[in-house]
């Protein structure tokens, strides 16, 4: 960095004349104001220092250093250490220990492991990477009695949910801790086993549906069989169904269950105000019940 | 064209069961997946008694408002059987029938039959 004054500490000399005497003093509040504005604020006309908060660090410029220095009792020491060729922040404590606080434009988190739980006394706990058995994780210990929370594992966060709810916890819905997975949320009696929308015209075929089979029997007009994939407990469930009529308004179709059910296909029936079979475009269907 | 089953059931009439081939599990072939779809129409009333074969969806007749005449031949085909009489046709044979003594009994004409009867 280059001053506009030099820093001269033998001028001027005894035998300079005394009326250079003004001069030289302007000289040395220019070169004092010049280093002291490198690191501090001076004001908005910086050789003036009149600002309020003049004096106070406006940042600190740490010299890359080899080695910041060798910490001792009763000293730390903060600096800008060369590391893998590059100035870092390094802290060494007053038992020389460094800590390398920056690595490459972030802040290094990086901490070595330790063999066991560092010990925490009242209102401290401790953040520590520890080898798990496996490989090493990030730990937690709290102050009241020690107790040791592992925070990561095998690269995710390390989360004990509570058991899954099983099927059969689903079906009678009582359980109130353990969470429901998708896979047993259908076992809740209360909720649909299946579902269809069929286009019984011509051949008739499935629009969209849930826990039916693929297969559809026509047994004539405006009666079919549907196969439950998976099947119900018993044949008690409860079956709903609706039909479009050819036009809103005219020739309105109810659906029937037709004979007896079974626990893996249903019969409906598809028929007009007169009592006669006929075929929708738009029939849907929806079972709930045990299984 | 695709497989299909047919039941002949114990009422005369002709049930036929459509596969979807895209559901079926990679491990069974079409005739293994025929059967286990089948295995849970069997169990189903509708089809107790009933006669089981399979033809390919080609042999079948157009399905139209007559479907419920099909019937299955001696030789196995589906076929359209004109002389089944379906429930619409029956009641509409006996409205024509009843109209007839009507309009003889009371010296009607068709008019007068059409606008006592909401025609």
């Amino acid at each position: 960095m280059a001053f506009s004054e030099n820093w001269r500490p033998s001028s001027p000399a005894d035998a300079d004349l005394i009326s250079s005497g003004a001069q030289e003093i302007r000289k040395a509040k220019t070169a004092i104001g010049e280093r002291f504005a490198i690191d501090h604020y001076g004001g908005t006309t910086t050789l003036l220092m009149d600002a309020a908060d003049t004096g106070f660090h406006k940042q600190v410029t740490l010299i890359e250093a080899a080695d910041i220095g060798t910490g001792t009792t009763g000293y730390a020491i903060l600096g800008g250490q060369t590391v893998n060729g590059a100035p870092e922040l390094v802290y060494t404590d007053e038992t020389n220990t460094d800590v390398q606080i920056t690595s490459g434009g972030q802040l290094l988190l990086v901490q070595d492991e330790v063999a066991s739980a560092p010990s925490t006394g009242l209102n401290q706990g401790a953040i520590y990477v520890k080898n798990s058995g496996t490989q090493t994780e990030l730990y937690f210990r709290e102050e009241s009695d020690g107790d040791e929370v592992q925070l990561t594992a095998n690269g995710a966060v390390n989360v004990t949910l509570t058991p899954a709810a099983s099927g059969a916890e689903v079906k009678t819905g009582t359980e109130t801790a353990k969470y429901v997975s998708p896979s047993t949320l259908v076992s809740h009696e209360g909720v649909v086993k299946a579902w269809a929308n069929i286009d019984g015209t011509g051949t008739p075929s499935y629009s969209d549906s849930y826990n039916f089979t693929g297969s559809i029997t026509d047994n004539g007009n405006g009666d079919y069989s549907l196969t439950i994939d998976t099947d119900f407990a018993t044949a008690s469930y409860a079956a709903a169904g609706m039909a479009k009529g050819a036009a809103a308004g005219t020739d309105p179709l109810f659906v029937n269950i037709e004979g007896i059910k079974a626990v893996g296909s249903i019969n409906i029936e598809v028929a007009n105000h007169d009592a006669i079979r006929t075929d929708s475009a738009d029939i849907s269907v929806i079972l709930i019940g045990d299984r | 064209m695709a497989k299909v089953k047919i039941w002949k059931r114990a009422d005369g009439g002709v049930s036929v069961t459509h596969f979807d081939f895209s559901k079926k599990p990679e491990d069974l072939t079409d005739d293994e997946y025929i059967e286990l779809e089948c295995s849970k129409l069997r169990l189903n009333p509708k089809f107790f008694g009933a006669t089981e074969s399979i033809l390919d969806s080609s042999e079948l007749p157009p399905r139209d408002e007559e479907r419920d005449k099909w019937r299955l031949n001696p030789q196995g085909k589906v076929i359209k059987d004109k002389s089944v009489e379906l429930p619409k046709e029956a009641k509409l044979r006996k409205k024509n029938s009843l109209k007839v003594k009507l309009k003889n009994s009371l010296a009607l004409t068709d008019e007068d039959l059409n606008l006592l009867l909401g025609e």
